[in-house]
Protein backbone atom coordinates (compact mmCIF):
# COMPACT_ATOMS: atom_id res chain seq x y z
CA UNK A 1 0.00 0.00 0.00
CA UNK A 2 2.98 2.45 0.83
CA UNK A 3 4.28 1.95 -2.54
CA UNK A 4 0.60 2.43 -3.93
CA UNK A 5 0.28 5.80 -2.39
CA UNK A 6 4.00 6.78 -3.41
CA UNK A 7 3.15 6.05 -6.90
CA UNK A 8 -0.28 7.99 -6.47
CA UNK A 9 2.19 11.18 -5.31
CA UNK A 10 4.33 10.59 -8.10
CA UNK A 11 1.07 10.39 -10.41
CA UNK A 12 -0.54 13.71 -9.55
CA UNK A 13 1.76 16.01 -11.03
CA UNK A 14 1.74 14.48 -13.85
CA UNK A 15 -1.84 13.99 -13.99
CA UNK A 16 -2.14 17.89 -14.48
CA UNK A 17 -0.49 18.02 -17.17
CA UNK A 18 -2.35 17.68 -20.86
CA UNK A 19 -2.51 13.76 -21.96
CA UNK A 20 0.88 13.12 -20.88
CA UNK A 21 1.74 8.95 -20.72
CA UNK A 22 2.93 8.16 -17.00
CA UNK A 23 4.15 5.72 -16.20
CA UNK A 24 2.83 3.09 -12.76
CA UNK A 25 4.91 1.15 -10.96
CA UNK A 26 1.61 -0.78 -9.65
CA UNK A 27 2.67 -3.09 -6.44
CA UNK A 28 3.53 -6.54 -8.12
CA UNK A 29 6.41 -4.83 -9.92
CA UNK A 30 4.81 -3.88 -13.10
CA UNK A 31 4.93 -0.70 -14.72
CA UNK A 32 1.81 -0.08 -16.66
CA UNK A 33 1.90 3.09 -19.23
CA UNK A 34 -1.46 5.25 -18.43
CA UNK A 35 -2.37 8.08 -20.46
CA UNK A 36 -4.32 10.54 -18.43
CA UNK A 37 -7.07 12.88 -19.54
CA UNK A 38 -7.33 15.44 -16.95
CA UNK A 39 -10.41 17.20 -16.12
CA UNK A 40 -12.06 19.31 -13.41
CA UNK A 41 -15.21 17.00 -12.56
CA UNK A 42 -15.05 14.55 -9.77
CA UNK A 43 -15.86 11.92 -12.40
CA UNK A 44 -13.04 9.24 -13.31
CA UNK A 45 -13.29 7.04 -15.85
CA UNK A 46 -10.76 3.63 -16.20
CA UNK A 47 -10.68 2.42 -19.58
CA UNK A 48 -9.49 -0.43 -19.72
CA UNK A 49 -8.46 -2.38 -23.49
CA UNK A 50 -10.06 -5.27 -25.26
CA UNK A 51 -8.49 -7.85 -27.28
CA UNK A 52 -8.33 -5.41 -29.53
CA UNK A 53 -6.24 -3.62 -27.96
CA UNK A 54 -7.01 0.42 -27.73
CA UNK A 55 -7.08 2.94 -30.74
CA UNK A 56 -7.15 6.31 -31.49
CA UNK A 57 -11.08 5.95 -30.87
CA UNK A 58 -10.79 5.71 -27.15
CA UNK A 59 -8.50 9.27 -27.41
CA UNK A 60 -10.98 10.68 -29.19
CA UNK A 61 -13.62 10.33 -27.16
CA UNK A 62 -11.31 10.70 -23.78
CA UNK A 63 -10.69 13.93 -25.26
CA UNK A 64 -14.44 14.71 -25.66
CA UNK A 65 -15.61 13.92 -22.71
CA UNK A 66 -13.19 16.82 -20.50
CA UNK A 67 -15.08 19.92 -21.17
CA UNK A 68 -17.90 17.71 -19.35
CA UNK A 69 -15.62 17.15 -16.52
CA UNK A 70 -14.92 13.50 -16.59
CA UNK A 71 -11.47 12.79 -16.55
CA UNK A 72 -10.38 9.44 -18.10
CA UNK A 73 -7.11 7.07 -17.81
CA UNK A 74 -5.85 5.14 -20.55
CA UNK A 75 -4.14 2.05 -19.29
CA UNK A 76 -1.95 0.54 -21.92
CA UNK A 77 -2.43 -3.53 -20.35
CA UNK A 78 -1.15 -5.25 -23.27
CA UNK A 79 1.89 -3.22 -23.67
CA UNK A 80 2.98 -3.56 -20.19
CA UNK A 81 3.13 -7.34 -20.82
CA UNK A 82 4.21 -7.73 -24.32
CA UNK A 83 0.95 -9.46 -25.19
CA UNK A 84 -0.50 -9.32 -28.73
CA UNK A 85 -4.11 -8.39 -29.07
CA UNK A 86 -5.90 -11.22 -28.73
CA UNK A 87 -8.87 -12.75 -26.59
CA UNK A 88 -6.10 -14.96 -24.69
CA UNK A 89 -4.21 -12.22 -23.62
CA UNK A 90 -7.05 -10.50 -21.85
CA UNK A 91 -7.27 -14.19 -19.73
CA UNK A 92 -3.29 -13.68 -18.92
CA UNK A 93 -3.99 -9.74 -17.21
CA UNK A 94 -3.37 -10.37 -13.60
CA UNK A 95 -6.53 -9.12 -11.94
CA UNK A 96 -4.09 -7.53 -8.99
CA UNK A 97 -3.10 -4.85 -11.76
CA UNK A 98 -6.16 -4.01 -12.39
CA UNK A 99 -6.97 -3.59 -9.12
CA UNK A 100 -4.27 -1.91 -7.87
CA UNK A 101 -4.98 0.98 -11.29
CA UNK A 102 -8.39 0.64 -9.25
CA UNK A 103 -6.79 1.68 -6.44
CA UNK A 104 -4.75 4.16 -7.69
CA UNK A 105 -7.89 5.67 -9.59
CA UNK A 106 -9.89 5.57 -6.08
CA UNK A 107 -7.53 7.41 -4.40
CA UNK A 108 -7.84 10.50 -6.25
CA UNK A 109 -11.02 11.08 -4.38
CA UNK A 110 -13.26 11.37 -7.84
CA UNK A 111 -15.85 9.20 -8.75
CA UNK A 112 -14.78 5.88 -10.56
CA UNK A 113 -16.43 4.35 -13.30
CA UNK A 114 -14.94 0.96 -15.43
CA UNK A 115 -15.28 0.52 -19.24
CA UNK A 116 -14.28 -2.13 -21.49
CA UNK A 117 -15.24 -3.95 -24.81
CA UNK A 118 -15.11 -7.42 -25.79
CA UNK A 119 -13.12 -10.28 -23.88
CA UNK A 120 -11.38 -7.29 -22.04
CA UNK A 121 -15.15 -7.86 -19.89
CA UNK A 122 -12.85 -10.47 -18.23
CA UNK A 123 -10.03 -9.32 -16.40
CA UNK A 124 -11.99 -6.04 -15.39
CA UNK A 125 -14.37 -7.86 -13.98
CA UNK A 126 -11.90 -10.16 -12.07
CA UNK A 127 -10.06 -6.90 -11.33
CA UNK A 128 -13.23 -5.30 -9.85
CA UNK A 129 -13.85 -8.66 -7.46
CA UNK A 130 -10.04 -8.39 -6.74
CA UNK A 131 -10.47 -4.82 -5.71
CA UNK A 132 -13.43 -5.19 -3.78
CA UNK A 133 -12.04 -8.23 -1.39
CA UNK A 134 -9.99 -4.97 0.25
CA UNK A 135 -12.01 -2.21 -0.41
CA UNK A 136 -13.79 -2.58 3.11
CA UNK A 137 -16.82 -0.72 2.03
CA UNK A 138 -15.69 1.36 -0.25
CA UNK A 139 -17.25 1.09 -3.92
CA UNK A 140 -16.62 1.96 -7.90
CA UNK A 141 -19.38 3.94 -9.28
CA UNK A 142 -20.36 0.73 -12.02
CA UNK A 143 -18.80 -0.81 -14.88
CA UNK A 144 -19.88 -0.37 -18.65
CA UNK A 145 -18.91 -3.03 -20.84
CA UNK A 146 -19.33 -2.72 -24.50
CA UNK A 147 -20.42 -6.12 -26.77
CA UNK A 148 -18.97 -7.75 -23.29
CA UNK A 149 -17.47 -11.87 -24.38
CA UNK A 150 -17.33 -13.34 -21.17
CA UNK A 151 -18.11 -17.03 -22.54
CA UNK A 152 -15.71 -19.75 -20.19
CA UNK A 153 -14.62 -20.85 -24.01
CA UNK A 154 -16.42 -20.49 -27.06
CA UNK A 155 -20.00 -22.38 -26.73
CA UNK A 156 -19.90 -25.39 -28.90
CA UNK A 157 -23.13 -24.84 -31.38
CA UNK A 158 -26.52 -26.49 -29.44
CA UNK A 159 -25.12 -26.59 -25.93
CA UNK A 160 -25.82 -24.27 -23.41
CA UNK A 161 -23.37 -20.98 -22.94
CA UNK A 162 -21.34 -20.63 -19.91
CA UNK A 163 -20.05 -18.15 -18.15
CA UNK A 164 -16.63 -17.44 -16.55
CA UNK A 165 -17.24 -17.74 -13.04
CA UNK A 166 -16.75 -14.00 -11.92
CA UNK A 167 -20.02 -13.46 -14.00
CA UNK A 168 -21.60 -15.25 -11.14
CA UNK A 169 -19.33 -13.46 -8.65
CA UNK A 170 -19.91 -9.82 -9.90
CA UNK A 171 -22.23 -7.57 -7.75
CA UNK A 172 -21.91 -4.11 -9.41
CA UNK A 173 -24.07 -1.72 -11.63
CA UNK A 174 -23.35 -2.47 -15.01
CA UNK A 175 -24.47 -0.90 -18.44
CA UNK A 176 -24.39 -2.84 -21.40
CA UNK A 177 -23.53 -1.82 -24.86
CA UNK A 178 -24.44 -4.36 -27.38
CA UNK A 179 -24.19 -4.04 -31.17
CA UNK A 180 -27.36 -5.47 -33.15
CA UNK A 181 -25.63 -6.59 -35.76
CA UNK A 182 -23.54 -9.38 -33.51
CA UNK A 183 -24.88 -12.96 -32.05
CA UNK A 184 -24.42 -11.82 -28.71
CA UNK A 185 -27.40 -9.63 -29.21
CA UNK A 186 -29.21 -13.04 -29.16
CA UNK A 187 -27.65 -13.32 -25.70
CA UNK A 188 -28.27 -10.48 -23.91
CA UNK A 189 -30.91 -11.06 -22.36
CA UNK A 190 -29.36 -14.39 -20.78
CA UNK A 191 -26.53 -12.36 -19.96
CA UNK A 192 -27.78 -9.53 -18.22
CA UNK A 193 -30.16 -12.50 -15.97
CA UNK A 194 -26.98 -14.23 -15.11
CA UNK A 195 -25.34 -10.50 -13.74
CA UNK A 196 -28.78 -9.98 -11.93
CA UNK A 197 -29.15 -13.30 -10.33
CA UNK A 198 -25.26 -12.81 -8.69
CA UNK A 199 -26.57 -9.52 -7.07
CA UNK A 200 -25.76 -6.99 -10.45
CA UNK A 201 -27.96 -4.23 -11.07
CA UNK A 202 -27.97 -4.31 -14.98
CA UNK A 203 -29.40 -2.02 -17.89
CA UNK A 204 -28.65 -3.07 -21.31
CA UNK A 205 -28.80 -1.35 -24.97
CA UNK A 206 -28.84 -2.20 -28.28
CA UNK A 207 -27.36 -0.17 -30.50
CA UNK A 208 -28.54 -0.63 -34.11
CA UNK A 209 -27.14 -1.11 -37.08
CA UNK A 210 -23.17 -1.94 -35.82
CA UNK A 211 -21.02 -4.97 -35.55
CA UNK A 212 -18.89 -5.53 -32.06
CA UNK A 213 -15.75 -3.75 -32.65
CA UNK A 214 -17.41 -1.01 -34.53
CA UNK A 215 -15.29 1.69 -32.55
CA UNK A 216 -12.48 0.00 -33.93
CA UNK A 217 -12.63 -1.34 -36.98
CA UNK A 218 -10.64 -0.42 -40.13
CA UNK A 219 -13.06 -1.26 -42.36
CA UNK A 220 -16.41 0.62 -40.78
CA UNK A 221 -19.94 0.66 -42.44
CA UNK A 222 -21.48 4.25 -42.72
CA UNK A 223 -23.23 2.81 -39.76
CA UNK A 224 -20.57 2.15 -37.61
CA UNK A 225 -18.40 5.23 -38.53
CA UNK A 226 -21.51 7.06 -37.49
CA UNK A 227 -21.60 5.31 -34.61
CA UNK A 228 -18.09 5.52 -33.07
CA UNK A 229 -18.50 9.53 -33.73
CA UNK A 230 -21.29 9.40 -30.83
CA UNK A 231 -19.05 7.11 -28.94
CA UNK A 232 -18.10 9.80 -26.37
CA UNK A 233 -21.76 10.32 -26.07
CA UNK A 234 -22.33 6.75 -25.20
CA UNK A 235 -20.05 6.79 -22.48
CA UNK A 236 -21.33 9.67 -21.13
CA UNK A 237 -25.27 8.50 -21.11
CA UNK A 238 -23.63 5.01 -19.89
CA UNK A 239 -22.06 7.25 -16.79
CA UNK A 240 -25.32 8.73 -16.20
CA UNK A 241 -27.58 5.61 -16.31
CA UNK A 242 -24.65 3.86 -13.91
CA UNK A 243 -25.74 7.26 -11.56
CA UNK A 244 -29.16 6.74 -11.82
CA UNK A 245 -28.89 3.45 -11.01
CA UNK A 246 -27.14 4.40 -7.74
CA UNK A 247 -30.02 7.05 -6.94
CA UNK A 248 -32.69 4.06 -7.47
CA UNK A 249 -30.73 2.49 -4.75
CA UNK A 250 -31.25 5.22 -2.00
CA UNK A 251 -34.31 5.54 0.32
CA UNK B 1 6.99 -36.81 -67.81
CA UNK B 2 7.72 -33.33 -66.36
CA UNK B 3 4.04 -32.20 -67.29
CA UNK B 4 2.88 -35.37 -65.46
CA UNK B 5 5.30 -34.29 -62.13
CA UNK B 6 4.18 -30.18 -62.11
CA UNK B 7 0.57 -31.56 -62.27
CA UNK B 8 0.78 -34.29 -59.58
CA UNK B 9 2.64 -31.65 -57.96
CA UNK B 10 0.31 -29.04 -58.25
CA UNK B 11 -2.65 -31.84 -57.26
CA UNK B 12 -1.01 -32.10 -54.16
CA UNK B 13 -0.41 -28.37 -53.45
CA UNK B 14 -4.16 -27.78 -54.01
CA UNK B 15 -5.42 -30.85 -51.69
CA UNK B 16 -2.94 -29.82 -49.14
CA UNK B 17 -4.22 -26.26 -49.28
CA UNK B 18 -8.11 -27.65 -49.13
CA UNK B 19 -6.87 -29.35 -46.04
CA UNK B 20 -5.75 -26.73 -44.84
CA UNK B 21 -8.66 -24.63 -44.66
CA UNK B 22 -11.07 -27.44 -44.14
CA UNK B 23 -12.12 -26.91 -40.54
CA UNK B 24 -13.35 -30.66 -38.98
CA UNK B 25 -16.74 -30.98 -38.31
CA UNK B 26 -17.54 -31.50 -34.43
CA UNK B 27 -20.07 -34.31 -33.41
CA UNK B 28 -23.02 -32.13 -31.92
CA UNK B 29 -22.83 -32.79 -28.23
CA UNK B 30 -26.43 -30.50 -27.49
CA UNK B 31 -30.08 -32.43 -26.94
CA UNK B 32 -32.45 -33.50 -29.31
CA UNK B 33 -32.69 -31.67 -32.45
CA UNK B 34 -34.95 -28.64 -31.97
CA UNK B 35 -37.99 -27.07 -33.84
CA UNK B 36 -37.19 -25.32 -37.30
CA UNK B 37 -40.38 -23.67 -38.63
CA UNK B 38 -39.42 -20.20 -40.73
CA UNK B 39 -40.93 -18.82 -43.67
CA UNK B 40 -38.71 -18.41 -46.99
CA UNK B 41 -38.57 -14.84 -48.37
CA UNK B 42 -41.37 -15.64 -50.59
CA UNK B 43 -43.34 -16.32 -47.27
CA UNK B 44 -43.61 -20.32 -48.09
CA UNK B 45 -42.81 -22.26 -44.37
CA UNK B 46 -40.73 -24.80 -44.30
CA UNK B 47 -40.38 -27.29 -41.42
CA UNK B 48 -37.81 -29.28 -40.73
CA UNK B 49 -39.55 -32.41 -39.90
CA UNK B 50 -41.12 -32.12 -43.61
CA UNK B 51 -37.29 -32.70 -45.04
CA UNK B 52 -37.45 -36.29 -42.54
CA UNK B 53 -35.58 -38.78 -45.12
CA UNK B 54 -33.34 -36.19 -46.07
CA UNK B 55 -29.59 -34.79 -44.95
CA UNK B 56 -29.96 -31.15 -43.97
CA UNK B 57 -27.32 -28.75 -43.56
CA UNK B 58 -28.89 -25.77 -41.63
CA UNK B 59 -26.44 -23.01 -41.49
CA UNK B 60 -27.02 -19.48 -39.20
CA UNK B 61 -25.75 -16.82 -41.14
CA UNK B 62 -25.97 -13.13 -41.89
CA UNK B 63 -24.70 -10.50 -44.02
CA UNK B 64 -22.77 -8.52 -42.10
CA UNK B 65 -20.99 -11.70 -41.31
CA UNK B 66 -17.90 -11.89 -43.56
CA UNK B 67 -16.92 -15.87 -43.67
CA UNK B 68 -20.47 -16.22 -44.07
CA UNK B 69 -20.47 -14.17 -47.36
CA UNK B 70 -17.08 -15.52 -48.42
CA UNK B 71 -18.63 -19.41 -47.83
CA UNK B 72 -21.55 -19.09 -49.51
CA UNK B 73 -20.45 -19.86 -53.34
CA UNK B 74 -19.04 -22.98 -51.79
CA UNK B 75 -22.40 -24.23 -50.32
CA UNK B 76 -23.65 -24.07 -53.87
CA UNK B 77 -20.93 -26.13 -55.21
CA UNK B 78 -21.72 -28.40 -52.86
CA UNK B 79 -25.37 -28.42 -53.28
CA UNK B 80 -24.10 -29.14 -57.30
CA UNK B 81 -21.86 -31.75 -56.20
CA UNK B 82 -24.86 -33.74 -54.61
CA UNK B 83 -27.14 -32.39 -56.98
CA UNK B 84 -29.96 -35.12 -57.65
CA UNK B 85 -29.52 -36.64 -54.12
CA UNK B 86 -31.89 -36.08 -50.74
CA UNK B 87 -29.35 -33.36 -49.35
CA UNK B 88 -30.81 -29.79 -48.70
CA UNK B 89 -29.58 -26.75 -47.09
CA UNK B 90 -31.64 -24.14 -44.98
CA UNK B 91 -29.67 -21.45 -44.54
CA UNK B 92 -31.74 -19.57 -41.88
CA UNK B 93 -30.52 -15.77 -42.04
CA UNK B 94 -29.99 -14.26 -38.22
CA UNK B 95 -32.20 -11.65 -37.30
CA UNK B 96 -31.64 -9.49 -40.49
CA UNK B 97 -34.70 -7.36 -42.40
CA UNK B 98 -35.77 -8.93 -45.54
CA UNK B 99 -34.93 -5.97 -47.31
CA UNK B 100 -31.32 -6.41 -46.28
CA UNK B 101 -31.50 -10.38 -46.85
CA UNK B 102 -33.35 -9.31 -50.55
CA UNK B 103 -30.35 -7.05 -51.08
CA UNK B 104 -27.66 -9.38 -49.91
CA UNK B 105 -29.10 -11.89 -52.69
CA UNK B 106 -28.73 -9.55 -55.07
CA UNK B 107 -24.84 -9.35 -54.85
CA UNK B 108 -24.30 -12.96 -53.83
CA UNK B 109 -25.89 -15.60 -56.52
CA UNK B 110 -26.99 -18.80 -54.88
CA UNK B 111 -30.40 -20.66 -55.12
CA UNK B 112 -30.76 -22.84 -51.79
CA UNK B 113 -33.49 -22.31 -49.43
CA UNK B 114 -32.96 -19.14 -46.96
CA UNK B 115 -35.16 -18.70 -44.01
CA UNK B 116 -36.00 -16.22 -42.23
CA UNK B 117 -35.65 -15.61 -38.31
CA UNK B 118 -36.11 -12.17 -37.54
CA UNK B 119 -37.41 -12.69 -33.81
CA UNK B 120 -34.37 -14.95 -33.35
CA UNK B 121 -36.34 -17.82 -31.89
CA UNK B 122 -34.83 -20.50 -33.79
CA UNK B 123 -31.17 -19.35 -32.56
CA UNK B 124 -32.39 -19.07 -29.00
CA UNK B 125 -34.10 -22.90 -29.52
CA UNK B 126 -30.75 -24.09 -31.62
CA UNK B 127 -28.22 -22.45 -29.45
CA UNK B 128 -26.42 -20.60 -31.81
CA UNK B 129 -23.41 -17.88 -30.41
CA UNK B 130 -21.15 -17.74 -33.56
CA UNK B 131 -21.81 -16.89 -36.79
CA UNK B 132 -21.77 -18.55 -38.79
CA UNK B 133 -22.67 -21.51 -36.92
CA UNK B 134 -23.83 -25.26 -39.05
CA UNK B 135 -25.72 -28.34 -38.27
CA UNK B 136 -25.82 -31.43 -40.19
CA UNK B 137 -29.05 -33.07 -40.13
CA UNK B 138 -29.65 -37.23 -40.85
CA UNK B 139 -32.10 -38.53 -42.55
CA UNK B 140 -33.66 -39.79 -39.52
CA UNK B 141 -33.99 -35.78 -38.20
CA UNK B 142 -31.01 -35.59 -35.54
CA UNK B 143 -28.60 -33.32 -35.78
CA UNK B 144 -24.77 -35.39 -36.25
CA UNK B 145 -22.40 -32.68 -37.17
CA UNK B 146 -21.72 -29.23 -36.13
CA UNK B 147 -19.60 -26.43 -37.84
CA UNK B 148 -18.85 -22.97 -35.93
CA UNK B 149 -16.78 -20.64 -38.17
CA UNK B 150 -16.18 -20.50 -42.31
CA UNK B 151 -14.76 -23.03 -44.56
CA UNK B 152 -14.90 -24.54 -48.37
CA UNK B 153 -17.79 -27.04 -48.00
CA UNK B 154 -17.36 -28.04 -51.68
CA UNK B 155 -13.95 -29.61 -49.72
CA UNK B 156 -14.00 -33.65 -50.44
CA UNK B 157 -14.15 -34.02 -46.61
CA UNK B 158 -17.61 -32.81 -46.51
CA UNK B 159 -18.57 -34.01 -49.75
CA UNK B 160 -17.57 -36.90 -48.15
CA UNK B 161 -19.52 -36.85 -45.01
CA UNK B 162 -22.22 -35.94 -46.42
CA UNK B 163 -22.21 -38.84 -48.83
CA UNK B 164 -21.95 -41.14 -46.42
CA UNK B 165 -25.49 -39.76 -44.33
CA UNK B 166 -27.05 -39.56 -47.56
CA UNK B 167 -26.47 -43.49 -48.22
CA UNK B 168 -26.92 -44.61 -44.55
CA UNK B 169 -30.36 -45.29 -43.59
CA UNK B 170 -32.56 -43.21 -42.01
Amino acid sequence: MKLLFMCLTLLLPLATRAMDVSLFALPNGTEVAVRPFPATGDRLLLWFPCDEGQSTAEAKAAAALLPQGIETWLPDMLGAHFLPMAPSSMDQLPAEEIAALIELAQQTGKRVYLLTAGRGALPVLRGLARWRSTAAGREVQGVVLVYPELYAGTPAPGTEARYEPVVHETVSRIVILQGARSPGRWWLSHLVQVLQAAGSRVKATLLPGVRGYFFLREEQTPEEAAMAARLPDLVRDALDRIDSMKQENQP
Amino acid sequence: MMPRLVSAFALFLLTSFSAACAQELKPYAGSATPPLRLKDLAGKVHDLTDYRGEVVMVQFWATYCAPCVKEMPSMQRLAAKLAGKPFRILAVNMGESEAEVRAFLTKVNVDFTVLMDEEGQAIAAWKVFAVPSTFIVDRAGRIRHTLQGGTEWDAPQYVETLTALIGAQP
